[in-house]
């Protein structure tokens, strides 16, 4: 018996797993399929286009074609599906991607798809074109109806307008008990066009809705019953409004009504029955603004527009605030318009204007002016003129408001004039008057130094201070040194020891400490000494000499104490001397 | 001798007494311009102006008053020109200010004190009389020569600190009078016309304008032929302009 280590079992068992994977994870070719939902549909109807690649997980879709008289709409996936089975201890893996498309038919007859074309595993493979074909609805032609309008038929650059979409079934072939009538409506234009600003359309109360385009739940309101060729109809409508930025033509594609039945679940609906109109196409015309004739203060208003004015309060005194309601309503861009800026109007020259609010509507259009009265002879508030273009026509012309009668009574508890100037003019600044002074008692202050001079004293005062400041320290040294402010202090400092000197020997102390300060020498040095030797040509040397006998005999010889004042006037006299 | 005395100083206060003649002909412009009569006015005052001996305080009055009569004659530009020169006289009138502010505002000028740093600083430059500014440069200086002979002879420390102190304030008391220096136009004039005049290439309207000047600008006259006068702004540009359309500052 063979005994196997744990290392060599695990490699054995590996190795069989590996031996019987293999051939199961190698798969076959993809394939590319492509299928639609129906083959034959209705007008307006939309049919799935399904997209499968099998076999691998490395592929995308490259382009969709275009064809015309079929829109497609986006592509949405892939969706993956992956799917390993073993059997008999073989593995098989299988993978999938799915893309799915829808395509709506906009004409009747014969369509082809082309083929797709997609990138599989670095490979381009294109699928297998695809037949369709479409018919018309006859049965939904006769039991719906569809109409897009616009109003005005034909609109001016500027001018607003709105599209009505009007539809609906005859109520008389749909009674089923178990659901109700649902509808779809299909309007490529819905969410705007190039050359439209969206305005704010007629608000609509109602209890129905509508899908627009699948993506959108729009409230139709419910009009009276329609009749068409002797048929009646439930009707509804929907409604857009636009303003044209541009002149030209302004299409609105085809539009697809789907009606039917739904039959309504527990868990969900079921369309049961399914009927299609369209399409419908409409034209719109937008003719430019004549620049022929166009008046310069013309607001942008186009239109048929009326104007009304009102104020708040018709006795005012002067400066009291008057607010001027003007409104604009009709049939036109009200929204869009300059409102008149009486600030610049001649007309009220006689008002100033504060300031203004607006409020813009749908059907209205407010702008209330803060005025005040500059004048009690004010007798009215002059008409608002606005300049707009008629389309009706084709011309500019101005509506005004009617002119409002007011009464400006003058501001109460004003001081009356007597020059019968204007307010305005009463009160103002101007110059101060003239100085009539004397001519004599305007003086000059006196100049003590010419310019001249003034320039050679920055010069030469630096300099002779530079100057001096040398020269003093290159004969005496630093004056600010220690010893030399000790030197020049040393006869306020003798005068302030002997007024504190108490005995004779205290005063002879106090002299020494002078001379030595004068000399540059230590005390010790005149203790005992002689000026004669220590300043052999100096004058100050004999008083000095007599003085220090003076003190030294009454300090050590019992001799009578030398007055401080003979001390201090010896000191002088030393100084005198060149100490 | 002594009996002359008396005599004479009775003669020198009758001759004190007397009238200035420059007062009195000062006088006889304020009633012609009190009887609304300007022109004779303007006439008295400039004259008096552009005498010889006339201090420059006195010459600053006459400007002002001679900036009113131009007002009340409606040549409101002539009368910025005269504010203009009573403001250089006199840097610190406050009526003279008043008035240019006033004229320049109604003429629709800039401001003559815009108010900004620049204008601030040169205000304060100029604030001071000429005199003045040089007698402050010159107190500086004694100041500094003083305390800077006391630091030669005495040396220390708190002398050598208080002599840079003095140079600081030398320097300082001289930067008026150096700054007017620095300031100071070769021959201003000023653009009173209240429409931008256009700069002519040539003293002719007949030939091209190459620009156009700012009214109540300054600017350096270059030139001057009958009725017309050359010019250079700030900017560096020159040309001929109308001889109405720009007023002397300095007379």
């Amino acid at each position: 018996m063979r005994i196997h280590s744990p290392m060599q079992r695990l490699q054995s068992v590996l190795f069989a797993l590996a031996l019987c994977a293999a051939p199961a994870l190698a798969q076959a070719a993809p394939s590319v399929s492509v299928r639609l939902s129906s083959g034959v549909v209705k007008l307006g109807e939309r049919v799935a286009l399904t997209l499968s690649v099998e076999g691998t997980t490395a592929a995308r879709v490259l382009s969709i074609p275009t064809v015309d008289g079929l829109e497609f709409g986006a592509l949405s996936g892939p969706s993956r599906q992956q799917f390993t089975e073993i059997v008999n201890g073989r593995m098989t893996r299988r993978s999938s991607l799915e893309w799915s498309l829808s395509l709506t038919p906009k004409r009747v007859g014969d369509l082809e798809v082309p083929p797709i074309e997609l990138e599989v595993e670095g490979r381009r493979v294109s699928t297998r074109p695809q037949s369709l074909r479409v018919v018309r609805d006859v049965s939904g032609a006769e039991l719906g109806f569809l109409e897009v309008a616009a109003t005005p038929s034909r609109v001016v650059e500027g001018q607003a307008f709105t599209v009505e979409v009007r539809f609906g079934w005859d109520a008389s072939g749909f009674t089923n008990p178990d659901g109700g009538v649902y509808a779809d409506l299909s309007l490529p234009w819905w969410n705007g066009l190039p050359g439209l600003i969206e305005l704010e359309g007629p608000s609509i109360s109602s209890p129905s809705e509508v899908n627009v385009n699948r993506r959108e739940r729009v409230r139709a309101e419910r009009i009276d019953d329609v009749v068409r060729d002797g048929r009646k109809y439930v009707g509804y409508r929907i409604v857009k409004r636009w303003l044209p930025t541009r002149a030209g033509a302004i299409e609105l594609p085809e539009s697809f009504l789907e009606f039917g039945v739904v039959r309504e679940g527990f868990f969900r609906s079921e369309r049961i029955k399914q009927y299609f109109v369209g399409p419908v196409e409409a034209t719109i015309p937008v003719v430019p603004l004549p620049e022929a004739n166009r008046p310069f203060d013309y607001s942008g208003a186009v239109g048929d527009i009326t104007a009304r004015a009102s104020v708040d309060s018709r006795d005012v005194v002067v400066g009291d605030s008057i607010k001027l309601t003007v409104d604009w309503t009709g049939s036109a861009n009200l929204e869009f318009f300059e409102a008149p800026d009486l600030a610049r109007s001649d007309e009220f020259e006689g008002f100033r204007v504060y300031g203004t609010r607006e409020e813009k509507r749908l059907d209205r259009r407010r702008v209330v002016y803060d005025l005040a009265a500059l004048d009690e002879t004010t007798a009215e508030i002059p008409p608002v003129p606005l300049v707009i273009f008629d389309p009706e026509t084709m011309e500019y012309r101005t509506v005004r408001t009617e002119p409002i009668p007011i009464r400006v009574r003058e501001l109460a508890g004003a001081v009356a004039l007597d020059d019968g100037l204007p307010r305005e003019e009463r009160f103002g600044p101007d110059i101060d008057d003239i100085d009539t002074r004397p001519l004599s008692e305007a003086r000059d202050p006196t100049s003590l130094v010419g310019d001249r001079a003034l320039v050679w004293g920055f010069v030469v005062v630096p300099v002779l201070v530079l100057g001096l400041r040398r020269v003093v320290r290159a004969r005496r040294g630093d004056p600010g040194a220690p010893r030399a402010r000790r030197r020049r202090g040393a006869r306020r400092r003798l005068q302030r020891a002997l007024s504190r000197a108490a005995t004779p020997d205290e005063r002879l102390d106090a002299f020494e400490e002078f001379l030595a300060a004068r000399t540059y020498r230590s005390r010790e040095a005149w203790q005992g000494a002689r000026a004669q030797e220590l300043l052999p040509a100096s004058a100050a040397a004999p008083v000095v000499d007599a003085t220090l006998a003076r003190l030294a005999a009454a300090a050590w010889g019992g001799a009578e104490p030398v007055p401080a004042a003979e001390v201090l006037a010896a000191a002088d006299e030393a100084l005198a001397g060149g100490l | 001798m002594r009996c002359f005395l008396p005599i004479v100083l009775a003669f020198l206060q009758l001759f004190a007494a007397a009238e200035d003649p420059v007062d009195a002909a000062f006088e006889r412009g304020v009633d012609a311009y009190r009887s609304g009569a300007y022109a004779e006015a303007e006439t008295i005052w400039t004259t008096l102006f552009e005498a010889e001996g006339i201090s420059d305080a006195a010459r600053a009055q006459l400007a002002f008053d001679l900036g009113n009569a131009a007002w009340r004659s409606d040549r409101r530009g002539d009368a910025v020109g005269w504010y203009t020169i009573a403001v250089r006289l006199a840097p610190r009138s406050a009526e003279a200010w008043r008035n240019l502010e006033f004229a320049r505002a109604e003429l629709g000028f800039e401001p003559y004190d815009r108010g900004d740093l620049g204008a601030t600083g040169r205000r304060l430059v100029t604030s001071l009389r000429a005199s003045e500014r040089r007698n402050l440069a010159l107190a500086g200086l004694a100041l500094f020569a003083v305390i800077g002979t006391l630091e030669a002879l005495l040396g220390g420390f708190a002398l050598r600190r208080l002599v840079l102190v003095a140079a600081a304030l030398a320097v300082l008391a001289g930067v008026p009078w150096l700054g007017a220096f620095a300031v100071a136009e070769t021959d201003p004039m000023l653009v009173v016309a209240e429409r931008a005049p256009k700069l002519q290439s040539e003293p002719t309207t007949e030939r091209g304008a190459t620009g156009e000047l700012v009214p109540g600008a300054r600017v350096e006259r270059l030139d001057e032929l009958s009725g017309w006068v050359r010019v250079a702004t700030d900017g560096g540009q020159r040309g001929w302009v109308p001889a109405d359309a720009v007023f002397a500052l300095e007379r």
